[in-house]
This record gives C-alpha cells, sequence and structure tokens, in this order.
C-alpha cells in the first residue's frame, strides 16, 4: 500500500459505506431548495398582511379576488393567450416538420436545419431579443402582434423539435411498410399509422411549447412595444415599480398552467425525452 | 406455371453488391424458401419482390407481370415482417382488416372475412385485443392473418419465426405448413436457419454473398450439394484437407493427411487437376463406427464402393437418438460420425467405414491452383 | 391464380394491377376522376410527390428552413449591420460603438464582472447539480418522479421565480423572519451579489441536471463494480472512471449554464444592487431607455464572440451540443 493510500484509504472506506446516505441528504436538501420558495409563494398569496409581513397574521382569499377584479390583469392573460395559442400551433406545425424530414430525408443542409432549429436555445435571449426588435420592427416594420408571435415562435421550435424529433426516431418504420405493403399510399400510411403512433409526442411537444410561450419574457419584453403587456411583462413591471400582493396570485397562476401542462406532457411521453440535454 | 419469376436480379448500395444477378422461380402454390447466412442478401431479394427496394438491375415478374417501380401498395404481395410489425394502435381485428379497408372492401364483408381469418389462425375471440396483449406465437399469427386475409398472389416471410423459441417455432412451422396447404397460396420464406427452412419448404434457394449457390429440393441440396458452402450450410459435414494427385478416367488421387486415397471421379462437381487443393467432405450421418481391435493404419482402401479406416474416439455425446463421435482416424483426420449405438467409449479403438458414393470433393476456396503457390516460393 | 382483391376496387388507380407505375403528371390527372373528392386529390398530390422525391423534401424541409433562416439567422446578421451604424439604424457608417464600448473602463469592468460572476455560477451549478444528477442515478430507484420534481420548476415563469427569491431575501422577507424567530442576526441579502448567485443557481439547476443526468444514465452501472472490484474505492472510481466518461454532458451542462447567465438582465435587475451592473442589462438599457440600439447592437455581437468563442472551446473538448435529438446529450 503506497503512502497516498494509506491516506485515501479511510475516505474511500467512509465513501463506500456512506455513499447512499448522503445521496438522500443531497436530494432531500436540493429539491427543497428547489421547491421552497414555490411553497412560500404559494403560501404568501394567502397572506392577509401583504408583501412584507412573514410570518402573516392570518390567512384569506382576498388577493385573489383583487386579482379576479383586476382588468389590466386578466386582460394581460388574455393577451398571452392570444399570442401562446397561434404561436404554438404554428411551432407545432414547424416542428414536426423539422422532425419528419430529418428523420425521413437525406438533403443538403439537413445539419444547418438541425442547428438552426437549436441555436435558438443557445444564442443568449437577450441577443436574439434585440436582434428580433431590430429586423422586425426596424427594417421590416412589422406590426406588433405578428413580430410578437414569431419570436415565440422561434423561441419555442427548439423545445418542440427537441420532444416531437425523438418521437419520430423511435417510431419502428417497418409499420410503415407494413402499411404500404397492405395497400396504404403514403399519405394513407401516414394517415393511419404514423400520425397515431407520433401524435402523442407532438401534444407533448405543443404542451412544453405552451407552457414556454405563456411564460415568455425577454423576447417580447424588447419585440413588443407600448401595447397591452402579456402576463409576464404585466407581472415583470408590477414587480420593479410597485409590488402588490397580487403578485402572489398571479404566481400560483403561472405555477398552475407549467405543472398542470408539464404533467400533461409527461403523461403522454416518457419523462426522459422532456430530460433530454 | 411460375408465379414468380426473378431474372438478373441486382441490387447495389454503393460499392457493395448485395444481390448478384439471381434468377429463380416460385410456381404457383409452391413454398420456397431463400435460404443463407447473414448479409447474404436474402432480405435484400425479398424486399425487392416486396417494393421496398428498387433493384439496380433485373426482372421481377409476379404473374408474367413486371411489378419492377411498382410501389409496394400496388402490388399483390403481402409480407409478414421480421419484426411482425403489428400496429400498435390498432386492435387484432383491426390490423387484420386494415389491407382490406385500405382496398375499400365494405365495413361488414371487412369483419366477416377478418373473422374468419381468426378462425383459420386459431385465434377466435382475440379481435378486440391489441397485439401487446398477444404471446409471440399469437402475434406470429396476427400477423399471418393480416398478410393472408388480402389474398395475395404471393406471401412473403421475413424470418419471422426467428424471435420464438425451438418447440415454439417447430410448431409454428407445422401451422405455417397446414396454413398454406388450406388456402392454397405461394410462400416465399426468407430464412437463416437451415432447420426451419428444411421442414418447411418444398423447394430452397441458397443464397450467399449475394450470390445463388444452389436451387434444389431438400433432398437434392442435402445430398448432392453443389458446392462446400451448400454442404456446410445444410447440416454437417466433415471436411477433410486433401491434395489432388491423380486424375484419370474414373477415379481421382487424393493425399489425405499423409496417406493416399482414391475416389470416383463423379464425387467431385467440378473439374479438378493435378496439385488443387480440395475438401472432400462426407456428412456425418453417413459414417459408420464398428468395434475393431486391429491396428490397421494400412488398411485405408477403397474396397467394394466403401472406405474404411481405424481411428481412436476421442469425445462422445449424447444428442437424444443418435450419438456424435469425434474419432481421431489414423488415415482421414479427425472425422465426426452420427450413429444410433451409444457403445463406445473415449479412447476405444474403432473402425471407421463410408460409402464412396457419399463422399464429395470441392476445391477449396478462395485458393489458388497449386502450381502458382509453388512459383510463388 | 386468384385475382387481387384490389384491383377491383375503384378507389386504388388503374396501376394497381402493377402494371406500371402511376408515371407521369398526364395519368395522375385521368386517375382523379376515378378516385372520390378531397381523398382522390390527396392520393394524386402524394403520387405526384412520390415521383418527385426532391420537391417533397423541399416541401417539407422547405418552410421550417425558410422561417428559420429568414426571422432567427438573418436578425442576428442584421444586427451585425446596424452595430457599424451610427446612433440610429441606417445611420452613417462608423467604428465608433465599438471602439467607444472596447475603450471605455466603465464597460470592461462590467464585461469582466459579468465573467466572474458566470464562472461562480457555472461553478456552483456543475457542482450541486452534478452531485444531485449522481445521487438520482446510482442510488435511488425513483428516478423517473425525482427527475420530474426537478424539472417542473424550470418550466414555470423565470420572473415568479426570480420574485420567489424577492419574498425571502428581502429585509425583514422569510429568511429573516425565520432567523429573527431563531434569534439570529437578520441577512438582508437582497440587492447583493449573493442574491444573484442564489438566484442564477436557482434557475440553472434544473437545466443543468439534465445533460448530466443523461450522461450519467448512458454510462454503464458494470463499469463502476468492475473498477471497484479491480481494487478502487468509490472516490478513486469516480475520478478515474464516472467523471471521464461523462465528461461529454459535464460540459453540455456547462455550456447550458454559462451562456444564458452571460448574456442574462432579468436577474441582477431584480436581485443584483445598483451598483453590481452585468452586461446584460447594458444592452437592456440602450434598448429601453437610451434609446442608442446600433450601440446595443454592437454589445450584442461582443456577447455573441464570447458565445462562439465558448462554443467553440466545448466543441473541441467534445460536448455533443449540437448532437440534435436521437444520441443523449
Amino acid at each position: 500500500m503506497s503512502a497516498v493510500d494509506r491516506v485515501t484509504a479511510p475516505f474511500e472506506r467512509f465513501a463506500q459505506a456512506h455513499a447512499s446516505r448522503m445521496a438522500t441528504v443531497v436530494i432531500v436538501a436540493v429539491l427543497a431548495f428547489l421547491w421552497l420558495p414555490i411553497a412560500v409563494l404559494v403560501f404568501m398569496s394567502f397572506a392577509d398582511g401583504g408583501v412584507l409581513s412573514f410570518p402573516p397574521d392570518q390567512l384569506t382569499l382576498r388577493w385573489y379576488r383583487v386579482f379576479l377584479s383586476n382588468d389590466a390583469a386578466l386582460d394581460a392573460i388574455v393577451t398571452t393567450l392570444t399570442i401562446s395559442i397561434p404561436a404554438t400551433g404554428i411551432s407545432v406545425a414547424l416542428s414536426t416538420m423539422i422532425a419528419y424530414a430529418v428523420d425521413r430525408y437525406v438533403f443538403p443542409g439537413r445539419s444547418w436545419l438541425q442547428l438552426l432549429a437549436t441555436l435558438p436555445i443557445i444564442v443568449p435571449l437577450v441577443v436574439t431579443g434585440i436582434a428580433m426588435v431590430l429586423f422586425f420592427n426596424g427594417t421590416l416594420g412589422l406590426p406588433d402582434y405578428v413580430s410578437v408571435v414569431i419570436a415565440h415562435v422561434i423561441r419555442t421550435i427548439p423545445f418542440a423539435t427537441l420532444v416531437i424529433l425523438p418521437t419520430f426516431m423511435s417510431f419502428d418504420r417497418r409499420l410503415e411498410e407494413a402499411s404500404k405493403d397492405l395497400g396504404a399510399d403514403e399519405f394513407e400510411t401516414f394517415r393511419q399509422v404514423t400520425l397515431p403512433n407520433v401524435f402523442p409526442g407532438i401534444v407533448a411537444g405543443g404542451l412544453l411549447a405552451f407552457t414556454l410561450s405563456f411564460n415568455e419574457f425577454v423576447y417580447t419584453y424588447f419585440v413588443k412595444g407600448s401595447g397591452d403587456p402579456t402576463l409576464p411583462v404585466y407581472i415583470w413591471n408590477q414587480i420593479r415599480y410597485n409590488v402588490t400582493p397580487e403578485v402572489n396570485v398571479i404566481s400560483v397562476v403561472f405555477l398552475a398552467v407549467a405543472v398542470s401542462m408539464v404533467l400533461a406532457a409527461v403523461s403522454l411521453t416518457r419523462v426522459d425525452l422532456i430530460a433530454r440535454r | 406455371m411460375s408465379l414468380l419469376r426473378v431474372r438478373g436480379l441486382t441490387k447495389e448500395f454503393g460499392d457493395l453488391v448485395a444481390v448478384d444477378d439471381v434468377d429463380f422461380d416460385v410456381a404457383d402454390g409452391e413454398f420456397v424458401s431463400i435460404l443463407g447466412p447473414s448479409g447474404s442478401g436474402k432480405s435484400t431479394v425479398l424486399r425487392m419482390v416486396a417494393g421496398f427496394e428498387e433493384p439496380t438491375e433485373g426482372e421481377i415478374a409476379l404473374d408474367d407481370v413486371e411489378i419492377v417501380g411498382s410501389p409496394p401498395f400496388e402490388r399483390d404481395v403481402n409480407m409478414v415482417f421480421q419484426d411482425l410489425a403489428l400496429f400498435p394502435h390498432l386492435t387484432v381485428a383491426e390490423n387484420i382488416g386494415y389491407g382490406l379497408k385500405q382496398s375499400g372492401v365494405p365495413a361488414d364483408e371487412r369483419r366477416e372475412r377478418t373473422e374468419r381469418m381468426l378462425e383459420m389462425v386459431r385465434l377466435e375471440g382475440y379481435g378486440d385485443r391489441t397485439p401487446t396483449e398477444l404471446s409471440g406465437g399469437e402475434q406470429q399469427r396476427v400477423a399471418l392473418a393480416r398478410a393472408l386475409v388480402n389474398e395475395p398472389a404471393l406471401v412473403l416471410f421475413d424470418e419471422p419465426l426467428s424471435s420464438l423459441d425451438r418447440k415454439l417455432r417447430q410448431h409454428m412451422q407445422s401451422e405455417l405448413q397446414r396454413i398454406q396447404v388450406e388456402t392454397e397460396t405461394t410462400f416465399l420464406y426468407v430464412t437463416h436457419d437451415q432447420e426451419v427452412a428444411l421442414a418447411v419448404s418444398d423447394r430452397l434457394v441458397v443464397l450467399d454473398d449475394g450470390e445463388i449457390q444452389q436451387v434444389g429440393t431438400v433432398e437434392e441440396l442435402y445430398e448432392e450439394p453443389a458446392s462446400r458452402f451448400v454442404a456446410d450450410f445444410i447440416g454437417d459435414v466433415n471436411a477433410v484437407e486433401g491434395r489432388v494427385t491423380a486424375v484419370d478416367d474414373g477415379t481421382i488421387g487424393l493425399d489425405v493427411d499423409g496417406g493416399e486415397v482414391s475416389i470416383p471421379r463423379d464425387a467431385a462437381v467440378e473439374d479438378l487437376a493435378v496439385d488443387d487443393a480440395v475438401d472432400v467432405c462426407i456428412r456425418p450421418f453417413q459414417v459408420r463406427v464398428e468395434p475393431t481391435d486391429v491396428d490397421d493404419s494400412a488398411g485405408d482402401a477403397l474396397v467394394a464402393g466403401e472406405f474404411s479406416t481405424t481411428g481412436v474416439v476421442r469425445s462422445r455425446s449424447y444428442q437424444g437418438s443418435d450419438s456424435q463421435y469425434g474419432i481421431e482416424t489414423d488415415r482421414w483426420g479427425r472425422l465426426s460420425a452420427e450413429v444410433r449405438s451409444a457403445a463406445f467409449d473415449v479412447d476405444d479403438r474403432v473402425t471407421v467405414a463410408w460409402d464412396a458414393a457419399d463422399v464429395h470433393v470441392y476445391r477449396r476456396d478462395g485458393e489458388e491452383p497449386a502450381d502458382d503457390r509453388d512459383g510463388g516460393s | 391464380m386468384a385475382e387481387s382483391p384490389r384491383s377491383d376496387d375503384e378507389r386504388v388507380s388503374p396501376s394497381g394491377d402493377g402494371e406500371t407505375v402511376a408515371g407521369t403528371d398526364r395519368e395522375v390527372a385521368t386517375d382523379g376522376g376515378t378516385a372520390s373528392g378531397v381523398d382522390g386529390r390527396v392520393s394524386d398530390l402524394t403520387t405526384f410527390l412520390r415521383e418527385r422525391p426532391r420537391l417533397r423534401t423541399l416541401s417539407i424541409a422547405g418552410p421550417p428552413y425558410g422561417i428559420l433562416l429568414f426571422f432567427f439567422a438573418i436578425p442576428l446578421l442584421a444586427m451585425l449591420v446596424v452595430s457599424f451604424q451610427a446612433d440610429r439604424i441606417g445611420g452613417a457608417w462608423t467604428l465608433r460603438n465599438y471602439t467607444g464600448f472596447l475603450t471605455s473602463e466603465t464597460y470592461l469592468t462590467v464585461v469582466w464582472r459579468t465573467f466572474l460572476i458566470s464562472v461562480q455560477v457555472t461553478a456552483i451549478v456543475a457542482g450541486v447539480g452534478y452531485g444531485l444528477a449522481y445521487s438520482i442515478v446510482r442510488f435511488s430507484r425513483r428516478t423517473t418522479l425525482l427527475l420530474l420534481l426537478v424539472i417542473l420548476p424550470f418550466w414555470t415563469s423565470y420572473i415568479i421565480r426570480m420574485y420567489a427569491w424577492i419574498n425571502i431575501l428581502q429585509s425583514d422577507g422569510v429568511l429573516d423572519s425565520t432567523l429573527n424567530l431563531a434569534g439570529l442576526p437578520a441577512l438582508s441579502l437582497l440587492y447583493t451579489d449573493t442574491a444573484v448567485l442564489i438566484g442564477f443557481t436557482y434557475v440553472w439547476l434544473p437545466l443543468a441536471v439534465l445533460p448530466f443526468y443523461a450522461s450519467l444514465t448512458n454510462l454503464d452501472g458494470d463499469l463502476i463494480e468492475a473498477s471497484k472490484d479491480l481494487g478502487a474505492g468509490p472516490i478513486r472510481t469516480f475520478l478515474s472512471v464516472t467523471l471521464p466518461m461523462t465528461i461529454n454532458g459535464v460540459i453540455t451542462g456547462i455550456v447550458l449554464v454559462f451562456i444564458p447567465t452571460f448574456g442574462s438582465f432579468i436577474t441582477p435587475r431584480l436581485l443584483g444592487g445598483t451598483n453590481n451592473i452585468m452586461i446584460g442589462m447594458v444592452i437592456e438599457n440602450q434598448f429601453k431607455s437610451a434609446f442608442n440600439w446600433p450601440f446595443g447592437a454592437a454589445i450584442g455581437i461582443v456577447i455573441s464572440v464570447v458565445v462562439v468563442v465558448l462554443l467553440v472551446l466545448a466543441t473541441r473538448l467534445g460536448g455533443g451540443l449540437f448532437g440534435a435529438g436521437g444520441e443523449t446529450s
């Protein structure tokens, strides 16, 4: 046994003996770190005294009532939905086409297409955001609404593709051969065999795209002019200029949307599809 | 009348020639197997018949009509896929009715024909299940029914039984034969498993390296293999290396493991010249083993059309009703013999004998004629 | 031989007898007459495209390709162009935006500060995230549930997640009140660098766990047992087997954390102090209050250069960042 080994041996033995316990400690600690702030947020939305008093004197639904009678906040939700719903539809359609093309065809520029569909994740949001405002508003002079929808499409394509592409790749293409062998042409095969089998993945991609678009802030913040804010922009203004307890309620709304969407997406695919990368 | 006619069929993938100038016919109502090791191109042949691959060259005619170039869904051919490819999102009945639906058969007729097919493959009452709820053997039956219900001219099989265990496979083999006879359909079956191929086929097409090695009935292939490859691939064979020492009208002289033997001329399927390196092949089940106490190292003689030599038993293994012996012979190297008797032990001295008519001699693969090699050294 | 059941069905084109491929456009047109309605027209289109594989590929890959090029790649190029213009879009050509930025000690200090914070955040997230992924993969049986609990926060709004920390960190907030109840002094962490580090760690941790998790899952557990069997303890095994074999996942995670931190403005704006500026906030200022777009574009280009350098480095080191889709991490 070398000198180094003699020094390290006790540590090695300790690690071997207590590895499992240490792992449990790490998991519990990190999950607490991730979820406690959210728990506090939900809890505070029922707090009577507002933002600045912890622990609260008593619990109340008052802020929910304030939120529900606040037209500005409700308008922001409507504004967000009028952007997110079409953006999600377009994004899912385009991502499905990307997945189909990349999975099925070999064509010049195929790897460029894949790169282009991944890059929006990598380029810092603020960089793309200002590039879009320069080009959409500055150069093209697009209406605000169109600019924002396009921005949301670009933002969500990489994530939707990330979910939809593996669905196509794991689809057994011999099923298509079997279908053609049994007399169905390409279109009928796509309609009757391919689509039913990849549909859960496409829906999951759509749910995640919607969640992302519903939460999207940076692109919207730059591209959208001073008109009706989306909910994230609205809440940003609230936090920056006049924090009210209502923000806690809106946070719960965001939380509910995200949790239900992601859980639905997960139940449709496997969690590791979303976990990729 | 030949239902399927394949002529000059060639498929190249880049530089790789997967299928090389293949000709064969399948008659109406026949059960033909394409047999070959993996990578021999057999599946490619099948996929070209089905329409999933376009041949580089050659013709495929079904019922005297050229079908190369027409898409799979327009060919009167249905396939049972290797992994079955049952539609996971459809029920068993919907799987079977899929082809009928594509050709616009009305729903009630579809239902009736599907029911009949389920009966045929003995899966009555399984129509509403999904494929994943079935066992491997049941899934095979669904795949078969799905192909047969369309009453195609030809059913193709891409090794569908290879995933089953031995017992189930043997059962499915006999089911296949029964169904083929009942439906009077023509089957073209691709496999690497000679046991399956020998059991079910009327005729076999042996493929190696993209080229046809031999086409014939099971008996022809077994008893008169056209090449060392076929001899090896169809059943077991003893191959003893040798060198041609003399060729005359009736016999060929061979130097085998140091000893001189002579064999009938017609044991060789090809012309041989002096100094050619050859394999002398004999089937283990054609080798007889008898007890002896003679040390007969000189007695390698062809007497009355029969070879005999002496040797020592080196290994033995029971194979059910037969026993297989590994025997170190005095003149023919190590031979394996399959006999009914279990009477011999390791180290026993025995006499080994076989009919000269059962011997086949092939020139060794890939070896240059002897004088070239000598010139080099 | 019995006739094919297909050939007497009218939905299948006359070429159903296998005689020809339904070849020319003319044949397609006549087929359409016998076929029924929309289905017929669609199947004509399918036949039409089958014989023109290039057109088929173009019709599927073309639209997304075009949209990504026109609305994502071109704007980035436009930003490059604008960064060489003075004061406004279409202004006179100039290098002033760059020279001004690169000779200003204030801005260079901001870049350096941003870099330091990004490095700290990346180190913390990589350490904690890898530890978490390792603990889940090697020691837990409920991996799916745990992974779900880790990623769920990632899908809620970034701003909301920052806001949650405002609740906790502000003076007399949740943290200080709790400390107070325990008889400890208040920390008043909000608007400090510590708050910024906590905020970044909080948002990027789920993101980094994913590639770590993927690469650790792909690692064959037998290798670890083989190493231990051959006499290496768990620590040495980790350093000589596990870590080297998951290094691609580690690099991917590092890139995924470093880049967005470097470009961020939300977290320092909401959690950081007024004198702790990061480079993303300078850009935000140019577009939201100073209105010097070309100067903002130039800073955007500076960030992009940093990002590209980092990506090249990561690719050299073997991160599988662009192996989109099929491969893990």
